[in-house]
């Protein structure tokens, strides 16, 4: 076994070496076929003397250029500090930021045990056992590093830098990945393309603190040590990519895409006649450790065995044994007497395994898939049966003009890649085939998966740019050679203007990414800015409001809003939140989405069992912010119905199916308490003759002055956005008011 | 309580006791006693008091004017203010003013005495002694906070506040009052109610007490004036001041504070509309919506934070003399509202560090004691100077006694034994209270060297760890070395060897194809033939001492090579028979068996050792695709 591993590596340094060859074979077509020119057999350190040289030198460039692009992929993305603040963005972000701080004051058990009963009351959460930690470890372990070298970084600008970062390391994984695939100054490409890649910044400029920040760097770098590990059949890089492989598990919840896709690469490469040994040592070694690290997360635990998303590699893992072990028996049988013992055996183990997985679905011990699985099986799947996921809008299907967007003339390029990939097929090139046609798919279904899509865009792109060029640049060098040589294939000076001419479609993608990032990716979405004839105008109402109920309330009172907002109540305001955006109770969303649909008398009632002391809604009327609670009225009442059949959705829409707030709206609309909180006192500007219009909408209210019998105005923020109501507690008499639930 | 005695007793001018402790307040009580009843009331009249209490703002300020005559035998230099017990916790400072020269001298108040009914307080009096028979005027001010009392208690959003302020009709005082009276000046002239004292007369937004003649010491005649006040309530809770001295030329300056707004609590909804509708049309509400903290005029870089983020609203203006800061809370603060931020700026060092001209390592930071943030009351001030990395033999002076002295460490960037903070803590304090504080310590110029070097080096060790990295062969030498040797002779047999061979095999193929379509001659055919078999033998040569060097090194791959060694000849040698069968038969004969037989059987076998060479070829070295 040793002498194959190590024949296994000693093949492996012709291998490099000779695909490196290849590359001078490209213009070279007068070499006679099977004479392969000295070139292309390289022992691994005895380089002639020439080219030792010239590869110094290109490391020391290459390392630099590295280091470059690290650095471009970091500045790019701090738009929205420069612009803004450095400031956490969004809602997630604000959750990761929060136990980051629980972590890094906490110390680690704390954070691992934590129960936060501050959030989803009165349930609670149990946050240590189902968070993926690895993004607040990382954050943590860098600030404890700063803290230890006496660099007193706060740990918020750890935060927010924490993303850019990464994406600088992305970048150089993104270059060894497509070196293992292609070669180094496709390599190059990739990672000078994935710096700056709008689909990528969109989840990666500072501030945006999310998994995604850390995963997509873990992911690409699993990627690279799996084919790394592919063709070499070293113990070592497999290894190593169960370690990364680790890190993406305890980092996001889409290391399942790494779990499925490697076991179908493994199943290809079998199918198509590529079995080797380097492929079984690669595979087995990753499963069985990688398994067993997954496991170690607490959130993850037993699903690797026990969940339908993980059977595919448990599957491909048996597959693999089977045929290990039938290469092997082949060799001691005739051919005849192999047959029957193949037979049998597939019969055994087919049945078998079916009878396995048949009984784990039946007792339940192999939970089905989730709905989140189903809907990106399905893409409808999430519309007719999971409201609460359909209404999230990173969820909807991607339209085309975001590909367009996100990866500009990467769309063009990366069929070129994907050419070139099935021409010169290899096992890591098999591999970025498999990734790419997965990842198109799965992009299609959600908007958010634009980011698995985007890193092998830019490997794509880099290979099919990298070998379209290779001619034309091949050609230039005959200006630079004595010129004793024939003219070569294409003449230089058609190569200098395809050169110009890509260059400036570089030079478009460059602008393009610039444009998208400062003004479609980096606003923080806590502070709005509005362009007003006084110049740049920001609006702060959310921090306002968020504030007010921090310093004004009680620590200990119960918030009632909408989910979206529930993190960042609980990290800005600190204070009790009843749902938030984890998500993970149906029921109690729809609770809260049906007292907003309720009328103020049953929404009071529902209010007062849930103990809550403020109810939150956001209103855009006044200022024209469009993403207010008005707009996602609908979603309440759709979740609300998806658990209490009651709640209809038709009852809160026109007779004609139109959703309106003005004096046709159904009037089950306008006595519901969304409508009356965030219309109160709002006809009063009116009044004033300066409004009265909702801007929004564009139009006129319906019911001018709803009256509020249960509830008292606490606190609006500047420009109406936020509102906040007290709850008012029912004096002694009033036990009466209350309907019996 | 000795020691901190003795540290006191060297910074505070004033007095001799530190009143920390009720303990130390009793001692004093009992000590004075006997001091006080022969000094005191010894012959010193008060011809005439005017009093001015301005109630202007949330402070009460209280203006007196006294004229006193020493009547006593012996010269006076020590004048008694009396204040009344309820009043003693809120007495901020007493300023004695002198009006001949227009000057005025501030103390913290230290009571000289303290009974359940009262405090007196020890003042020197500005002409330094009173010569016995000689009258003397002078000017006392003092400053008392949280004394009026918001009534009703809690308020509607767009309600007025109004305030009730008690006190006495009477100066308070130890000697005995020939004639005063007390003019109450009012926030406002809506005036809800007030105690009559005969005389007593109201106008617009005055209320005059007096005049009163003959008063008795100590004498005590309650009034109270009820009246609409709106004047911004705000009490600083916690208020820290760090400044971060940078011998590189930089002190940077960050205030935490904590505040509140302590008049008459709101009570009920609050609306937005009516709020932005009362400060459309200027009505006067008692909500603050801005505060105001004055800077020296050099300062620059400011911002404006809290836990959550930046606080885009504020704006500050600049004069030669000062810098106005003026910031807005996130929210405007009506009663029982409060709030917290920090906000921070830098300001050029030479301005406030000062360098003896003899000794070069000895400064001397000299910064103003209390925040200029106008309009408000800081209950507890905390001032922490961060000095410089190595500075050494630090002392604090203060103008008054502060509360809590102490040192400590602090580390940050490029920090290796910590910078010394010098922290003191003080209650009460007004923007109106003058007067510096100042840190003197010794720190060399080339200490300042020190962060330089330490990141120099810090650079220098990384670049050296990578060389050694680089220049460290951490490989198990041995197994490498024969690997790479087998490797090489791969690389050998490849190139002198196989290569060779695959030349002969393509040129034999294609001289034979030109051959068959007659555009090669037979003779040159042959020639060529016998070019490739000299070469062929050549290149079994080289095999030979491949082979012997492979057996050398002692690897499996040798039997490989000798495997494709006799499948290399078999494949030249069926190659040859192939071409000598076509050649040696006729175009005409060739329908025999014979013929076809040797062909068939000679295709077959050049094609199953081709098969084989190629297979063991790939194996040794295998391809890419």
């Amino acid at each position: 076994y040793q002498r194959r591993v190590r024949e296994a590596i000693l093949s492996q340094h012709f291998i490099v070496k000779m695909s490196k060859g290849k590359k001078g074979v490209v213009h070279g077509e007068s070499t006679p076929p099977k004479t392969v020119d000295k070139a292309n057999v390289v022992p691994k350190k005895n380089l002639p003397v020439e080219e030792e040289g010239e590869s110094s030198s290109a490391i020391i460039s290459r390392t630099f250029i590295l280091v470059l692009i690290a650095l471009l992929a970091f500045f790019t993305r701090l738009f929205s500090v420069i612009r803004y603040e450095s400031v956490i963005h969004e809602f997630d972000p604000y959750f990761n930021y929060r136990t980051t701080r629980y972590l890094v004051f906490n110390g680690y058990y704390d954070f691992h045990n934590w129960f936060d009963e501050r959030s989803w009351y009165p349930l609670g959460r149990v946050t240590g056992g189902t968070v993926f930690p690895g993004l607040m470890l990382t954050a943590g372990f860098v600030y404890k590093i700063f803290r230890l070298l006496n660099f007193t970084v706060d740990i918020r600008n750890v935060c927010v830098l924490l993303a850019p970062a990464f994406a600088g390391k992305t970048a150089i994984a993104a270059y060894l990945f497509t070196k293992e695939v292609k070669d180094s100054s496709a390599g190059l490409f990739a990672a000078i393309i994935m710096s700056i890649l709008p689909g990528y910044i969109s989840r990666s400029v500072a501030g945006s603190y999310d998994n995604e920040g850390v995963s997509i760097f873990a992911l690409i770098f699993t990627f690279y040590l799996w084919v790394k590990a592919v063709k070499t059949g070293a113990l070592f890089w497999s290894a190593l990519c169960a370690l990364s492989y680790f890190y993406m598990v305890s980092a996001w919840g889409g290391y399942v895409f790494i779990t499925n896709i490697i076991p179908i690469h493994a199943f290809i490469l079998v199918l198509i006649g590529r079995y080797s040994n380097r492929l079984y040592i690669a595979y087995s070694s990753f499963y069985v450790l990688g398994t067993f690290l997954s496991m170690q997360v607490t959130f993850v635990g037993f699903q690797p065995i026990s969940t339908s998303e993980h059977m595919a590699a448990l599957g491909v893992f048996g597959f693999l044994q089977l045929y290990a072990f039938t290469n092997w028996i082949r060799g001691h049988l005739s051919p005849e007497d192999f047959r029957a013992v193949v037979k049998f055996l597939i019969t055994l183990t087919v049945g078998a395994m079916a009878m396995l997985f048949f009984s784990g679905f039946l007792t339940k011990f192999i939970a089905p898939w989730t709905g989140r699985f189903y809907s990106l099986l399905d893409p409808t799947y999430a519309k007719i049966h999971i409201p609460i996921i359909a209404s999230v809008s990173e969820h909807q299907p991607t339209i085309w003009t975001s590909y367009a967007f996100d990866l500009h003339f990467l769309i063009f390029l990366f069929p070129v890649g994907l050419y070139y990939c099935f021409r010169d097929l290899t096992d890591t090139s098999l591999f970025a085939i498999v990734y790419a046609i997965f990842s198109i798919y799965f992009s299609g279904v959600m908007v958010r998966l634009m980011l698995v899509l985007a890193p092998i865009a830019c490997v794509m792109t880099a290979i099919g740019l990298s070998t379209l060029l290779r001619p034309y640049v091949a050609s230039l060098r005959w200006w630079k050679s004595e010129k004793q040589r024939d003219l070569p294939a294409i003449k230089p000076e058609i190569s200098l203007i395809v050169l110009i001419m890509v260059m400036s479609l570089g030079a478009v993608f460059i602008y393009h990414c610039v444009y998208v990032t400062s003004e479609a990716y980096s606003s923080p979405s806590i502070v709005l800015a509005v362009n007003s004839p006084h110049g740049r105008q920001f609006l702060d109402d959310f921090r306002e409001a968020y504030f007010w109920l921090r310093q004004n309330t009680d620590v200990n009172c119960r918030v009632m809003s909408w989910w979206d907002y529930g993190y960042q109540l609980s990290f800005m305001a600190n204070r009790t939140t009843l749902v938030d955006n984890n998500t993970w109770n149906n029921t109690h969303i729809a609770q809260v989405g049906k007292a907003f649909a309720s009328s103020e008398d049953d929404a009071y009632s529902m209010m007062l069992q849930m103990d809550v002391d403020y109810v939150l809604v956001i209103f855009g009327g006044v200022s024209g912010y469009s993403g207010d609670d008005i707009n996602k009225f609908l979603w309440m009442v759709r979740i609300a119905g998806s658990v209490d059949p009651t709640v209809k959705e038709s009852t809160y829409l026109t007779i004609n199916g139109e959703y309106r707030i003005d004096e046709n709206a159904s009037p089950a609309m306008l006595n519901s308490l969304m409508y009356k909180l965030s219309y109160y006192r709002f006809n009063d500007i009116a009044v004033a003759g300066s409004g009265g219009q909702d801007r929004v909408r564009n139009t006129p209210i319906g019911d001018k002055k709803p009256k509020l019998k249960h509830l008292e105005e606490a606190f609006t923020s500047e420009h109406w956005i936020v509102r906040i109501y007290r709850v008012l507690k029912p004096n002694a008499r009033g036990k009466e008011r209350i309907a019996k639930p | 309580v000795y020691k901190r005695q003795g540290i006191n007793a060297e910074y505070g001018g004033n007095s001799f006791l530190l009143v920390s402790t009720m303990k130390l307040l009793l001692l004093a009580f009992i000590l004075s006693l006997s001091y006080f009843s022969v000094s005191c009331k010894d012959g010193i009249v008060i011809k005439s008091a005017n009093r001015l209490i301005d109630l202007d703002s949330q402070f009460a300020r209280h203006y007196i004017n006294f004229t006193f005559e020493n009547t006593g035998s012996s010269s006076v230099s020590d004048f008694f203010l009396a204040v009344h017990e309820e009043r003693v916790q809120n007495l901020v400072f007493i300023a004695i003013g002198n009006p001949k020269t227009n000057t005025s001298e501030q103390l913290i108040p230290v009571p000289h005495e303290v009974s359940e009914k009262r405090a007196l307080y020890k003042v020197s009096l500005p002409d330094v002694t009173v010569a016995p028979g000689s009258t003397v005027q002078f000017e006392a001010f003092l400053f008392f906070s949280h004394v009026m009392r918001p009534l009703p208690a809690q308020i509607k959003q767009n309600e007025r506040q109004f305030v009730r302020y008690e006190d006495h009709a009477y100066i308070f005082s130890p000697y005995e009052i020939k004639t005063q009276t007390t003019q109450i000046k009012l926030a406002s002239s809506t005036l809800e109610s007030f105690l009559e004292r005969p005389p007593t007369n109201h106008k617009d937004n005055i209320v005059v007490y007096g005049p009163y003649n003959d008063i008795a010491p100590f004498s005590r005649a309650k009034i109270h004036v009820h009246f609409e006040n709106n004047k911004p309530f705000i009490t600083v809770t916690s208020f820290v001041r760090e400044l971060e001295v940078s011998h590189w030329g930089n002190l940077a300056v960050e205030e935490s504070l904590s505040f509140q707004h302590d008049g008459a609590k709101h009570k009920g909804s609050w609306s937005r509309w009516d709020y932005q509708r009362a400060s459309y049309q200027n009505m006067p509400l008692p909500a603050v919506a801005s505060l105001t903290e004055i800077f020296p005029a050099e300062a620059t870089d400011f911002y404006y934070r809290d836990e959550i983020g930046n606080i885009s609203t504020s704006q500050y203006y600049g004069t030669p003399e000062a810098v106005s800061f003026v910031f807005k809370p996130r929210f405007p603060l009506f009663g029982g509202w409060k709030t917290a931020h920090y906000h921070g700026f830098n300001l050029p060092l030479e301005k406030f560090l000062f360098t003896d001209y003899n000794d070069g390592s000895a400064h001397t930071l000299n910064f103003t004691f209390a925040p200029l943030l106008l309009d408000t009351i800081i209950d507890h001030l905390t001032v922490r100077v961060i000095l410089p990395e190595g500075a050494t033999n630090i002392k604090l002076h203060t103008p008054f006694p502060v509360d809590n002295e102490g040192r400590s460490l602090h580390f940050t960037y490029l920090d290796t034994v910590g910078r010394p903070v010098v922290t003191f803590e003080k209650k009460n304090i007004v923007a109106d209270i003058k007067g510096s504080f100042q840190v003197t310590y010794s720190f060399s110029r080339s200490s300042l060297l020190r962060e330089p070097l330490l990141l120099i080096g810090g650079y220098f060790t990384l670049l050296f760890a990578f060389i050694l990295y680089l220049r460290i062969d951490l490989n198990l030498k041995a197994k490498d070395e024969k690997i790479e040797r087998v490797s090489s002779i791969l690389i050998s047999f490849k190139e002198d060897v196989y290569d060779v061979y695959s030349g002969v095999f393509t040129s034999l193929e294609d001289a034979f194809k030109k051959y068959q379509t007659d555009k090669l001659s037979e003779k040159d055919y042959r020639n060529l033939r016998a070019q490739s078999d000299t070469s062929v033998n050549k290149a079994n040569d080289e095999l030979k001492e491949v082979l012997s060097q492979l057996e050398d090194v002692g690897t499996p791959v040798t039997s490989r090579v000798n495997e494709l060694k006799k499948h290399l000849t078999e494949k030249f040698r069926h190659l040859k028979l192939l071409h000598d069968n076509e050649l040696n038969t006729p175009q005409g004969s060739r329908n025999t068996s014979a013929y076809n037989k040797t062909k068939q059987e000679e295709t077959r076998q050049f094609e199953l050792a081709d098969d084989e060479v190629e297979r063991i070829f790939n194996e040794l070295f295998e391809k890419a695709n």
